[in-house]
């Protein structure tokens, strides 16, 4: 800015600190609450720093089942969600990658309009198609298994159409290049437009996992055993205590928990997750 | 490396546009072609199809004899430099360099070795393990040739390899082309719309247009006689004067006349007078425009460089009558 007004400064950070307060603040509270005893949070005022039974309260939801949740221990839940959201994310990338590769790369017959099938897709998410798709999966014999959690999610349009637009921007003559270094369409792909798209499989890869990881209502549909439980769910049952008072320790302790692997991911691939938003590598 | 012949190859699209209307060119063995004509002639296309980037309508292509219009562009034992020269840009210079021999299985030590020869040849050697986007342009162009290099291909193909680096710099990636040419005695085929290029670099000029060959020959018989008025606007800066012939009492309806074979006074056999419109300076060279009675364009004549004409001066342009090109009106040479 030009301007150079110390009121505007005050009012600026001061509209800045604000809207960091409303977005940490309900982080703040489910870590302080994970650290009381459930009397605790029933009672007002409700405390706003750490209690003393933090230890006790995670090494309880670590180790053993907890009756509220079904008796699942939240470690499983947290497996089981780490195993959906990696299969989806990875799934969702190699399909799209590769069909974005046949409709970019290669001439066939109603080309465009399989290109215009997959983006009508983006229409129709699982919400909108749980029906058919609950059908599919039960005659298929999917029910209470990894594959049935994921592979209903793993079609996607919009990754499929972001690669489309990147392979666009390579320029022909990168393809004419390797077709006179006898690159065949495999080697092509591999040695030369998968490492080009780097880093949009990095942010794509944030992003589907984060979607991975939050799935709520295709998980409820289709496990009904408890060890293919997911920890989403997991936090819902929690809260669904019916006659008893919510366990608010171990709710909040569990939703903790639950995110911590997508900070990590987040965390992990943040640098070549801003690369692939604003940088184009030629 | 080994010859290339073209035999009546013919470029139609399938929307039914004819961009090749049948080419006929041999060249020799160690040869340096030139392609030239301006935007659109065809020149590009007929190079791809050499490369097997283009399909072949018509006509057949043969590489060091073998008939290649069926072969893919890996097969075909060629290497090509493209205008934005085409570095895999994820690799390093020497992984651009060897992507190709890789593919072709060639045992490392052999890769290793050409390309230490590549890199002497081409001063890459402080670059092997850079990226592409860390070298200059003409360090880029270098890499791109070093590509074409060690593949120790029958044929260099050269699509305007040149045209996007700055003036400074073409001028001396020229003189470095043709003393690659010299050491490596290759095939060479290189496609360009500058004149310059095309008369420095060549051992033969094909001119194109619209098309069709217009002539080809070597760079000196193309100034020297150029078999159509095409050509001889197209080869030469500043082009070609051109007056029609009865102005000068010459039978061909069009008569071609080069700037410097021009003088202003002088003892020519044939005088045309007119009026200094003005002069362009070009430091070495010295160009009047004078505008001439008769004439549908100003006449451009190489002066002297110390004579001082004004505009609006009257002179006299003279030529001896060895000098003229005449054309008959189809554009092609009259004897």
């Amino acid at each position: 800015m030009i301007e150079n007004r110390p009121w505007l400064n005050v009012i600026t950070h001061a509209g800045l600190l604000l809207g960091v307060f409303f977005l940490c603040f309900p982080v703040w509270m489910a870590l302080v609450a994970s650290t009381h005893g459930p009397e605790a949070l029933s009672r007002s005022p409700i405390p706003l720093w750490f209690g003393d039974r933090g230890w006790e309260n995670y090494s309880q939801l670590l180790a053993g089942g907890l009756p509220e949740a079904g008796g699942v221990p939240v470690g499983m839940m947290m497996l089981n969600s780490l195993i959906m959201a990696l299969l989806i994310a990875v799934g969702k990338i190699a399909v799209s990658i590769i069909a974005a590769y046949a409709i970019v790369y290669f001439r066939f017959p109603f080309r465009m309009g399989f290109f215009w099938m997959i983006f009508i897709t983006l229409m129709l998410p699982v919400e909108v198609r749980i029906l058919p798709t609950y059908d599919v999966i039960v005659r298929l014999d999917m029910l209470n298994s990894y594959t049935g959690l994921s592979l209903p999610l793993v079609a996607s349009a919009t990754a499929t159409f972001l690669f489309r637009q990147f392979f666009l921007t390579i320029p022909d003559e990168l393809v004419e290049a390797a077709r006179i270094d006898r690159a065949g369409p495999m080697r092509f792909f591999m040695d030369i437009l998968v490492p080009l798209s780097r880093t949009n499989i990095a942010a794509l890869f944030i992003i589907l996992f984060i979607f991975g990881w939050n799935q709520y209502l295709w998980p409820l549909l289709v496990t009904t055993e408890e060890r293919y439980y997911t920890i989403v769910m997991g936090i819902q049952r929690m809260t669904n205590s019916g006659e008893a008072l919510p366990v608010w320790h171990y709710i909040m302790g569990t939703a903790v928990l639950a995110m911590i692997p997508p900070v990590l991911v987040v965390l992990s691939m943040q640098k070549l997750f801003v690369k692939g938003l604003v940088e184009q590598e030629k | 490396m080994a010859g290339l012949s073209l035999r009546g190859v013919k470029k139609v699209y399938p929307g039914g546009v004819t961009a090749i209307h049948g080419a006929d060119i041999e060249v020799a063995d160690g040869e340096f072609v030139v392609l030239v004509g301006p935007s659109g002639c065809g020149k590009s296309t007929l190079l791809r199809m050499v490369a097997g980037l283009e399909e072949i309508t018509g006509g057949e292509i043969l590489i060091g004899g073998d008939v290649v219009n069926r072969k893919e562009p890996g097969e075909r034992d060629i290497a090509m430099v493209f205008q934005n020269y085409a570095l895999y840009p994820h690799m390093t210079v020497r992984e651009n360099m060897s992507y190709g021999l890789r593919n072709m299985r060639t045992p490392k030590a052999e890769i290793e070795a050409r390309i230490a020869e590549a890199a002497k040849i081409l001063q890459l050697g402080d670059y092997l393990d850079r990226k592409p986007r860390q070298l200059s342009g003409g360090q880029r162009q270098r890499v791109a040739m070093g590509r074409a290099l060690v593949r120790e291909p029958k044929a260099f193909l050269l699509d305007e390899p040149l045209s996007n680096l700055d003036a400074k710099l073409r001028g001396h990636m020229r003189a470095e082309l043709k003393e690659l040419h010299q050491r490596l005695r290759a095939t060479f085929i290189y496609v360009t719309h500058d004149q310059v290029e095309a008369m420095s670099l060549a051992d033969r000029i094909v001119v194109m247009n619209a098309g069709r060959i217009e002539q080809i020959g070597a760079p000196r018989e193309i100034y020297d006689r150029p078999a159509t008025r095409f050509v001889a606007e197209f080869i030469g800066a500043p082009p070609m004067n051109f007056l029609p012939g009865a102005l000068i009492g010459a039978a061909a309806p069009h008569v071609g006349v080069r700037p410097e074979a021009l003088t202003v006074g002088g003892a020519g056999e044939v005088r045309l007078d007119g009026v200094v419109k003005l002069v362009e300076d070009l430091g070495a060279d010295r160009f009047a425009h004078v505008a001439v009675k008769g004439a549908e364009a100003p006449v451009i004549a190489r002066v002297a460089a110390h004579a001082r004409h004004a505009p609006g001066e009257a002179v006299a342009l003279t030529a001896e009558r060895a000098s003229l090109h005449a054309f008959d009106a189809e554009g092609r040479r009259a004897a």
